[in-house]
């Protein structure tokens, strides 16, 4: 996969940030956004984005467009991306394996599909869709799951093998959502790296979760990007860039209780050695 | 026999909002501990995150009622208008009638004129960018041939005309002045909306002035809307309420009329 923002970190962008994302230098080389929050007619968040864009690659991020609906993607809110991608020009733009809205109402959350012949081609042809209308590629993202649906066809990783074969889109993949997912429904996160044509990544992320204790005494991982990325997400970071054997573009997400730009940015300090020495290259310079 | 995606998503949609698990649980696997723990996660998701989507809108209403009172209050209007769509600034829309009918807020007779103030600031904020006319313009055309005019409001403009003392209330949420204590709340006020840059402007107005900027707002002509302003109100003071106007901007364009 021709990877189009830049091989480092990059993190999600916070309007309160805004000063110091555009007085860089700083160990993040790129944001994220999502453009649902730029979806209003003009004023201040525009201005912000207009700035932010002068300054560094921009990656739009969608939450919304609800790939997975069975009644379909909503025109208004596709034509709105549209425009949207069209003023600003994103390096790269992506979405979900999900869906939020059915017959007209949008629950705003990421919500799970079972993985059958017909999500593959439902999804298939709502991917195509959007990448029709935006004339590019996008990247679709992993989901964090809680629950399993019975009558799964395939296997998650082999689901989206089979949506880049149909599509031609990319794969975002969240490595906390595959750690949250390998721990709630108890399987192996390498089994899956193992099945998934990782050379179809073209953007990683990273973000912390939280731990609930269930009546039962198990434990389910929230995935709540509400804190540092933990020691386990990080190996496993470690483990995919080695199977890349590259650097790839890697986002950290921090969006509830979002700390100071500072704090953010460690993270992506973290993340870009992280990266260097999973490769074995020097990162003293 | 697999049942439907869209099967699937109607019972997952119904049962989120509407607190109803078994119908989802159906479509789960077996072997799965603690399932309704498990689907709560993506109920809270729903709520929690459309809660703080109204709390973000409506922070005034938010500290009136106080935090508990508003969770409440938004888990029952998500569930009664739940968003059409994914882009948060169109939502919370119908919260300002939805609480006027709310009988648990009926004791707090300014908290829909509130909410109005608030979702006008919102509509203020996204809305277009355009470059209003300056006091230079006013002077430059002069009052007497303005009066000839039709003036084009900005895109921003919102009119709020309220029984209660809503700026009052609103300012002093925001830690300006004055002090709740000292607001007399039964003193009705006329508020214009605008954000002629990037921060959204409150400015009184007075009964005269704003019977004037609705007419404007309706689309008349200036002459024919001071017309109508006087009949009701003969104290109007026209070049005020016009410099108060332009120096706020208030306007984007002056269309003078071919007659």
């Amino acid at each position: 996969m021709n990877t189009l923002l830049p091989k480092s970190a990059g993190v999600g962008f916070k309007p309160k940030h805004i000063h110091e994302v555009l007085s860089g230098p700083s160990d993040t080389s790129w944001v994220e956004v999502h453009p649902e929050n730029y979806m209003g007619e003009g004023g201040l968040p525009h201005q912000n984005l207009t700035q932010v864009r002068a300054n560094m690659p921009l990656s739009m991020h969608g939450v919304g467009m609800s790939l997975g609906s069975a009644d379909g993607v909503d025109q208004d809110h596709l034509s709105k991306l549209v425009a949207l991608v069209d003023r600003y020009q994103p390096t790269q733009v992506s979405e979900h394996l999900a869906w939020s809205h059915w017959n007209q109402v949008f629950l705003n959350d990421l919500l799970p599909m079972p993985y059958t012949t017909e999500s593959l081609g439902l999804v298939a042809d709502n991917v195509s869709r959007v990448q029709d209308a935006l004339q590019r590629p996008i990247l679709i993202e992993n989901p964090s799951l809680y629950i399993q649906f019975e009558g799964n066809e395939f296997s998650e990783a082999a689901f989206f093998n089979s949506l880049v074969d149909r599509t031609g889109c990319g794969l975002l993949f969240d490595v906390n959502n595959l750690y949250v997912c390998a721990n709630n429904l108890k399987f192996n996160a390498q089994e899956y790296l193992d099945e998934l044509r990782i050379e179809n990544i073209g953007e990683v992320h990273l973000a912390g979760h939280s731990v609930e204790t269930l009546a039962t005494g198990s434990e389910l991982l929230i995935d709540d990007h509400g804190s540092k990325v933990c020691d386990e997400v990080w190996s496993l970071y470690q483990s995919l860039v080695r199977r890349l054997g590259d650097a790839i573009p890697t986002l950290i997400e921090w969006d509830t209780d979002t700390p100071d730009f500072s704090e953010m940015n460690a993270e992506a300090k973290k993340a870009n050695k992280a990266m260097m020495s999973a490769l074995d290259l020097d990162t003293a310079a | 026999m697999t049942t439907s995606l869209a099967e699937i998503q109607k019972t997952m949609a119904e049962g989120l909002l509407h607190h109803k698990n078994d119908g989802i649980k159906q479509f789960l696997s077996d072997g799965q501990e603690d399932l309704d723990a498990r689907i709560s996660v993506y109920r809270n998701n729903v709520f929690y995150s459309l809660s703080n989507a109204l709390a973000d809108l409506y922070p005034v209403v938010q500290e009136l009622v106080g935090q508990e009172f508003f969770r409440a209050l938004a888990n029952r209007y998500v569930r009664m208008y739940p968003p059409a769509q994914a882009a948060m600034v169109y939502f919370g829309e119908e919260f300002p009638d939805f609480v006027e009918q709310d009988k648990a807020c009926a004791e707090l007779l300014y908290l829909p004129d509130v909410a109005k103030l608030e979702l006008a600031r919102q509509r203020a904020y996204h809305a277009a960018d355009i470059e209003s006319l300056t006091p230079e313009a006013m002077q430059e055309v002069g009052v007497d041939r303005l009066l000839q005019s039709c003036l084009t409001l900005h895109p921003s403009v919102q009119l709020l005309s309220s029984s209660w003392a809503v700026r009052s209330i609103w300012l002093a949420h925001k830690g300006d002045q004055p002090k709740f204590e000292d607001i007399d709340l039964f003193q009705g006020q006329q508020s214009i909306l605008v954000r002629p840059a990037y921060e959204v402007l409150v400015c009184a107005v007075d009964l005269a002035a704003m019977a004037l900027f609705a007419e404007i707002a309706k689309g008349a002509a200036l002459g024919a809307a001071i017309e109508t302003a006087f009949e009701q109100y003969p104290e109007l003071d026209v070049t005020q309420a016009l410099a108060l106007g332009f120096s706020n901007g208030f306007f984007t364009d002056i269309n003078f009329q071919q007659e």
